[in-house]
């Protein structure tokens, strides 16, 4: 897919595991797994907007287009 | 009457039906062996030009000879009818009802997915496809024996040589609603794969 997703780095940066990330925004750790292995089909705003929220960045930071 | 009771009580018609094909089934192939050994139980079998079986309760007697018949109504009697020409009239009957007997039971499975509100599962487009398939064969199964082997004929055996009769009667409605159905069923799948996508689409939706 175009749309590469860096949580993995980001999450890195933060120093926050996925676990706690996925209970902070309130997903289960198997669709946060989906969403970092890059098989996501699309992302709400919503979980963006609390992603965006609990690692203190911009919705850039996580998602970039890279040409196929 | 809510979704649920409506679906309990198709899926018992359905049940009914699948069991009404199997005591056909079994009644044909018990009048087809039962009738070489006792041909004369069946006297009263009359085979109409469109190859239905029906049972003639004020007929009494078969003509022994050609000449009665010819004086007679003219009917084709079963147990007059050649050996392949039996075959024929019972066994598409057995094939015909044993086809429709796996349709309804697939689709009896299509109604559970259903009642499960497992409405878009990949089941259902394999349960689909099956059904394309089978409704497929019986067309072609059809085609077949309408256009190769149509005629029956009936033998009299009471002058020096054999007398045969033959009739034949072919119906083209097998062209028209047997690719209805495989076009309706087509279209059945198409909305359930595009269902099944949008869903995965929808679980894949973080």
């Amino acid at each position: 897919m175009a749309i590469i997703v860096n949580l993995d780095v980001m999450l890195a940066k933060r120093k926050m595991k996925s676990k706690e990330l996925a209970e902070i925004i309130g997903i289960t750790t198997a669709n946060l797994s989906i969403l970092k292995s890059g098989k996501a089909k699309a992302i709400r705003f919503s979980t963006l907007e609390a992603i965006c929220k609990a690692l203190d960045c911009q919705p850039a930071d996580i998602l970039e287009y890279a040409e196929e | 009457m809510d979704t649920t009771k409506k679906l309990y009580y198709s899926s018992l018609f359905l049940k009914f039906l699948m069991g009404v094909q199997l005591i056909l089934i079994a009644g044909f192939l018990f009048v087809y062996f039962h009738s070489m050994i006792s041909p004369e139980t069946y006297d009263q079998l009359i085979v109409t030009e469109e190859k239905q079986i029906i049972y003639k309760f004020d007929h009494l007697k078969v003509p022994d000879t050609y000449n009665e018949w010819k004086e007679s109504d003219q009917l084709f009697y079963y147990t007059k009818l050649d050996a392949w020409s039996q075959f024929r009239v019972i066994w598409v009957k057995i094939v015909g009802f044993f086809i429709y007997f796996f349709i309804t039971g697939l689709f009896l499975k299509f109604l559970k997915n259903t009642n499960s509100f497992e409405v878009f599962f990949k089941d259902n487009i394999q349960i689909l496809n099956k059904i394309i398939r089978l409704v497929f064969f019986l067309w072609l199964f059809h085609m077949i024996l309408n256009l190769l082997q149509n005629p029956m004929t009936m033998i009299f055996e009471d002058l020096d040589q054999p007398m045969h009769i033959t009739r034949a009667k072919v119906s083209f409605d097998f062209l028209v609603y047997y690719p209805i159905m495989v076009i309706f069923f087509f279209a059945l799948r198409e909305v359930f794969k595009r269902g099944y996508e949008l869903k995965q689409e929808n679980d894949l939706t973080i």
